[in-house]
C-alpha cells in the first residue's frame, strides 16, 4: 500500500456546509499507474493536493507507506507549470529542489536525458520555452530529487502530438523503468486509456468507482448513470462484442485494432 | 454571405522572428471556423492582431470597419473573445459580478443587466456558480465562467482561444449545443484548438503552420489528409485515426465518426 485514505472530508472555507472531499476512503498500491477522472469541480485536484500535504485534511487521515518526508518523496506537476516555477532560468529551476534538499548537481544530465531535453535548455529563460518544453522542464524540476510518487494534474493540456506520445512513453518508463507510482488527473480518457493500471472516478467529493481498467468499464450500470466516458478504442471493442457477437483482444492504440478487426470481418 | 472579417497581406514580426508574411484569411458571416495548428504557429498571434491587442497597419476589416485605434472600440463591442490563460481575465469579486460589469460597462440598465445574467446563468446552468468567486472555481468551471463572460452581450463574432481543453467531456458536449445554437441564431464562431474533434461541429477547418495556411476545407476531409498532419504534428482523433486506417483497408468508404455506425458498417 502507498496511500491509504481514512474517512478523509475537506472543505475550503470552513464555514461553508458542503464539503469538496466527503468521506473519500481509498487505498493505493506502490508502482501502479493511476488515472483520477471525475466532471469539473468533482474534486479531483483536491485529492492531489491532499496527497501532496498543499492541503490537509478537514476530518479523517492519510497514510503514507514507507514516506517519511512527504514534501521529498511526493512530486506534483501542475495544471499549469508556470504556476510551479519560482526562477526565470531553466538550470536554477531544475536544481532549486536539489538546493532545498540538499541534494547533489549530478542529476541534472540524467533528468533532462529521461524527460528529452538537451543540455543546452539549461541556459534558457522559462518564458522563452513552448508549452511542451515548460511542462518538461516542470517534470525534470520535480523528477530530479527522485520522488516515490509522482502527480500530473491534465499533463495534455497545450500540448501538441509529438509532446504528447513523449509523454506517454515517459509515464510508462516512470513506472516500469524507475518503479514510481503515478496518479493522472486529465479530461482525456483515449491518453489515459493507453498507460494506466486502474482507474477511479470521483463525483462530488465521493469515491463512484475504483477498478483495474477492464474491470471499471464492465461497470455497466454506473458508466451510464454516471455518463461516464468510455475510451474510444474500448467503445469499439464493447460494440463489437455487445452488436455482433464477436470479441476483440483489447487494443490501446488504433493499429493493434485495425489488427484486431481485419482478423474478425 | 458577406466576409465579416478579411485579413488581406498580412505581415508581422516579433523579435526578429517572421509570424506572418502577406497572410490573408476571409471569414464569412455566421460562418463557425476551427484553427488548429502546433504551438508556435501563429494561431494566438492572429486573434491578439485581430482583437487590437497587438497594433498592426495591414489591411483587416471587421463587421464593416477598418481595423484602426479610431474604429477599435466599435469593433470590440462587436466581439466576445475567451483567452487562453482564463486565470488573467477576471477581475471582479464573484461571477455575477463579473457578468455586470462587461454589461455596465456597455450602458446597460440595472433591470437589463440582472435579466439578462439570469437568462444566460440558466441557458449554461452555472446558476449555481454566481456567487462563487472566480479562485473558488475548478478549472472546468472557469472555462464556463469566461464563455459566459464573452457571449453576455450577444456579440457577432465569437473567438475562443485554446480555452476548452480543461472542460470535461459532457460539459464540452453541452457547451458546444449551446454554441451550435448560438450559430444557428446567426454567431461567427472562431475556435482556435488543438483537439481536432472540436471541429465537427464547425463548417471549416483551417490548419496553420508558421504563419500559413497550409489547408482549409470541410472538417472530414481535412481530416483525411492525415500524412500532412502528421507532418505537423496534430493529433487527429482516435475515431478518425481508425476510420482513415479502415477505409485504407476498404472496409469503409467513409469517414464517420460514429462508432456504432461504423461497427455496423464494417460488419453489415
Amino acid at each position: 500500500m502507498a496511500i491509504k485514505f481514512n474517512n478523509v472530508f475537506f472543505k475550503y472555507d470552513i464555514d461553508n456546509k458542503d464539503y469538496t472531499i466527503n468521506n473519500f476512503n481509498i487505498e493505493l498500491e506502490d508502482n501502479k499507474i493511476y488515472g483520477l477522472i471525475g466532471k469539473s469541480g468533482s474534486g479531483k485536484t483536491t485529492i492531489l493536493e491532499l496527497i501532496d500535504g498543499l492541503i490537509l485534511p478537514t476530518k479523517g487521515s492519510i497514510d503514507f507507506d514507507n514516506i517519511s518526508n512527504i514534501k521529498k518523496e511526493i512530486g506534483f506537476i501542475f495544471q499549469f507549470p508556470e504556476e510551479q516555477f519560482f526562477e526565470n532560468n531553466v538550470k536554477k529551476e531544475i536544481s532549486f529542489a536539489l538546493k532545498n534538499f540538499d541534494m547533489s548537481f549530478d542529476k541534472l544530465s540524467k533528468v533532462l536525458k529521461i524527460v528529452g531535453l538537451k543540455e543546452e535548455i539549461l541556459n534558457k529563460k522559462l518564458d522563452e520555452l513552448s508549452n511542451g518544453e515548460r511542462r518538461m522542464v516542470a517534470i525534470a524540476s520535480v523528477l530530479v530529487y527522485n520522488p516515490k510518487i509522482i502527480m500530473f494534474d491534465e499533463p495534455t493540456i497545450g500540448l501538441d502530438y509529438n509532446n504528447k506520445k513523449k509523454l506517454i512513453r515517459l509515464i510508462k518508463a516512470l513506472k516500469d523503468r524507475y518503479n514510481k507510482t503515478v496518479i493522472i488527473v486529465s479530461h482525456d480518457i483515449d491518453f489515459l486509456y493507453q498507460i494506466i493500471d486502474k482507474l477511479i472516478a470521483i463525483e462530488n467529493g465521493k469515491l463512484l468507482c475504483y477498478d483495474e481498467k477492464y474491470k471499471f468499464y464492465n461497470n455497466d450500470k454506473i458508466i451510464k448513470e454516471h455518463n461516464i466516458p468510455i475510451p474510444k478504442i474500448l467503445l469499439f471493442e464493447k460494440l463489437v462484442e455487445k452488436d455482433k457477437n464477436i470479441k476483440l483482444l483489447h487494443s490501446t492504440t488504433v493499429n493493434d485494432l485495425i489488427k484486431e478487426v481485419y482478423r474478425n470481418v | 454571405m458577406k466576409n465579416i472579417i478579411d485579413v488581406d497581406n498580412l505581415s508581422f514580426s516579433y523579435k526578429n522572428k517572421k509570424i506572418f508574411d502577406k497572410f490573408s484569411l476571409k471569414i464569412k458571416e455566421k460562418e463557425w471556423i476551427t484553427i488548429c495548428g502546433k504551438n508556435g504557429s501563429g494561431k494566438s498571434t492572429l486573434i491578439k492582431i485581430l482583437s487590437g491587442l497587438i497594433n498592426n497597419d495591414s489591411n483587416i476589416t471587421i463587421c464593416d470597419y477598418k481595423l484602426n485605434e479610431k474604429n477599435i472600440y466599435e469593433i470590440r463591442k462587436n466581439i466576445g473573445i475567451v483567452f487562453d490563460k482564463i486565470e488573467n481575465s477576471f477581475l471582479c469579486e464573484t461571477v455575477e459580478d463579473e457578468l455586470a460589469f462587461i454589461l455596465e460597462n456597455l450602458s446597460y440598465s440595472k433591470m437589463k443587466i440582472n435579466k439578462t445574467i439570469n437568462d444566460l446563468s440558466k441557458k449554461l446552468n452555472i446558476t449555481h456558480l454566481l456567487n462563487k468567486e472566480s479562485n473558488q472555481l475548478s478549472g472546468g468551471e472557469k472555462c464556463i465562467i469566461a464563455l459566459a463572460c464573452a457571449i453576455i452581450h450577444n456579440p457577432k463574432i465569437l473567438i475562443i482561444d485554446e480555452s476548452l481543453s480543461m472542460i470535461d467531456v459532457e460539459e464540452k458536449n453541452n457547451l458546444f449545443n449551446i454554441l451550435d445554437s448560438l450559430h444557428k441564431n446567426g454567431m461567427t464562431i472562431i475556435n482556435i484548438t488543438h483537439d481536432l474533434r472540436e471541429s465537427y461541429y464547425s463548417d471549416r477547418l483551417l490548419i496553420l503552420n508558421e504563419g500559413e495556411i497550409m489547408l482549409d476545407g470541410k472538417p472530414f476531409d481535412v481530416m483525411q489528409y492525415d500524412k500532412i498532419l502528421n507532418r505537423l504534428k496534430i493529433e487527429l482523433p482516435v475515431e478518425i485515426d481508425l476510420c482513415i486506417k479502415l477505409k485504407l483497408y476498404g472496409l469503409i468508404n467513409e469517414i464517420n465518426p460514429n462508432i456504432k455506425e461504423l461497427v455496423n458498417i464494417i460488419w453489415q
